[in-house]
């Protein structure tokens, strides 16, 4: 029903919409975070603040402006107006990982495209995205939105999960969640935008500034306990600076783990039977990890860092692991580099994030070339600059498309776009080519491509 | 001639090298060369085949077959590929062959 009236309202009405939740969601930013992490127990509330930020201010500044109602787009010279029209309702899937920040970022695309959004939160996340929810449910509707225009599962199941994404009402499904959710989704035949599992490979060139670098890294890897999909996995670098790489790391609070310690932190924070994450590591700073694994780093310890020499199973901890440990490679020259970060890509993260720290353009540009990566970060923290918006120009969105590579149909950052049907009015506009050219031309057997494309093209 | 061979008795290893563009037609003399080369030696002494990339930028499916064939020709796991340029190192994973044929 929803549905049906939110398509009959006009972009100034869709717009009093989206602004009024934009600014009921931005002031319960703090409240919202404090709820998520007080219920995930993951990650650091202050972060979550800034990821509701995110997912509030800076989405709200890049979607305001945007047509989404009717007429989107005229070109008078190829005769193609565009319409844009709603999808019907979408079916949100909220990971524990970013609970809060998703429900906000699905709410604000939905209504900016007047779709309506059923929320169907992680079950360790219900009553934080609940109440997430309730807030723009609420504003919405003080905005004259149409009744259930946000609707919300208050106790999520799989049960619940699979009859809705089979729902035959339910228009799309965006699926942010870990790779059984998304199989579950795109097997429900019902259209999903998924997203993939990361494992972000870092190559620091030679020709890098490291204290730069390494800031950046850190400032990511650390960033709500590295919750974000697109956090860096892995340093790769050549044995040529290694050293100095290692104690910049070091002086800015990272901590190179022995091999005894490397392998207590590898056996809590990988499943040895599956090669997945633990869910006890994720989201957990270092001292929970350290009192877990038994082991003792310094004190301040931001950063725990794990010196491999190989990828795959005998290295539990080449794969991606959300929580602040990071796997350091050295290799020979800055080719043998980019072949581990090829492994690591194809280990598991292939399709998804890759991450560059380099002065040098050609090299830049041809690591871009071989890394299968819906986004490759150049000098910035990979976990902020592929979500966008703030170290990079990239769409904000905390749904990122990873390709046929990671089995999605779109490399893009999903975002208000994404949700819309576009229709095209094509009128009248002759190719005169075509519409002049001789058709009996094309009955004889006789005429190669290359005689017809001469002809076609030939000025008369 | 595409390939240049090296025996080393002690160790009974084939090594081979390669020009820097193994398109079908170089794949298929080197496959050639190489059964001659196997067969001079004798099957039976070659118990280790290294294929040294270094240098080459592009394989075509030939190369892949050759790769394949003198893999079947030695015990499991005494083939292996050395000095692969990056690209050449993503054909193989995207085949699904670089475990196998242990590409570094």
């Amino acid at each position: 029903m929803a549905a049906g009236i939110f398509e009959m309202f006009d972009q100034e009405q869709t717009d009093r919409i989206v602004s009024r939740v934009y600014e009921a969601a931005f002031g319960a930013r703090v409240r919202l975070a404090k709820l998520a992490h007080e219920e995930t127990r993951l990650g650091v509330w202050e972060h979550k603040v800034l990821k509701n930020v995110i997912a509030t201010q800076l989405i709200y500044e890049e979607i305001r402006g945007e047509r989404t109602v009717g007429v989107i787009a005229e070109n008078q010279a190829t005769g193609i107006t565009e319409i844009a029209q709603p999808l019907g309702p979408i079916l949100a899937m909220i990971p524990v990982t970013n609970p809060t920040s998703t429900v906000l970022f699905k709410t604000l695309i939905a209504l900016k495209t007047r779709n309506p959004i059923i929320v169907n939160p992680h079950k360790n996340a219900s009553a934080s995205c609940r109440e997430a929810a309730r807030i723009c449910y609420e504003a919405a509707l003080e905005a004259d939105a149409p009744e259930h225009c946000i609707q919300w599962v208050t106790a999520p199941s799989r049960e619940m999960t699979h009859a809705l994404m089979s729902h035959p009402g339910v228009a799309l499904i965006l699926a942010t969640g870990g790779p059984s959710l998304v199989k579950a989704a795109y097997s429900s035949g019902t259209p999903a935008y998924g997203v993939g599992p990361g494992n972000v490979p870092v190559l620091v060139d030679e020709s890098a500034d490291l204290p730069f670098a390494v800031a950046n890294i850190i400032i990511s890897k650390t960033f709500d306990n590295g919750t974000i999909c697109a956090s860096e996995q892995a340093i790769v670098c050549q044995s040529g600076i290694a050293s100095r790489l290692r104690r910049e790391f070091a002086d800015q609070g990272a901590y190179f783990m022995t091999p005894e310690e490397t392998r207590r932190v590898a056996a809590v924070a990988v499943d040895p039977t599956t090669g997945q994450m633990t869910s006890v590591i994720i989201g957990q700073p270092v001292t929970a990890i350290a009192s877990l694994a038994g082991i003792s780093p310094p004190a301040g310890t931001t950063l725990l860092m794990a010196t491999l020499d190989g990828v795959g199973p005998g290295f539990p901890l080449s794969g991606e692991v959300l929580a602040p440990i990071l796997a350091f490679y050295q290799r020979d020259s800055f080719e043998e580099a980019i072949k581990l970060c090829i492994d690591l890509n194809f280990l598991q993260g292939l399709g998804h994030t890759a991450s560059i720290f380099a002065n040098d353009e050609a090299r830049i540009r041809r690591y871009c070339t071989l890394m299968n990566a819906g986004r490759i970060v150049v000098n910035a923290p990979s976990a902020q600059g592929a979500v966008g918006g703030s170290f990079t120009r990239l769409n904000v969105s905390f749904t990122l498309g990873c390709g046929t590579w990671g089995k999605n149909i779109t490399t893009e950052n999903v975002t208000a776009r994404h949700l819309l049907n576009i229709k095209r009015v094509c009128r009248r506009r002759g190719n005169d080519k075509w519409l002049t050219f001789p058709k009996e031309r094309y009955l004889d057997e006789s005429m190669s491509a290359g005689d017809c494309t001469r002809e076609y093209h030939k000025n008369s | 001639m595409t390939t240049t061979f090296s025996f080393d008795q002690a160790t009974e290893t084939l090594s081979a090298a390669f020009q820097a563009r193994m398109d079908t037609v170089n794949s298929a003399a080197a496959l050639e060369e190489f059964a001659r080369e196997t067969g001079r030696i004798g099957p039976a002494a070659v118990s280790r085949i290294v294929f040294d990339l270094t240098g080459v930028e592009y394989i075509a499916s030939g190369f892949l077959r050759l790769c394949l064939s003198a893999a079947k020709s030695v015990p499991n796991g005494r083939f292996s590929i050395v000095n692969t340029d990056p690209a050449v190192k993503k054909v193989f994973k995207i085949a699904g062959l670089d475990v196998l044929l242990q590409v570094s």
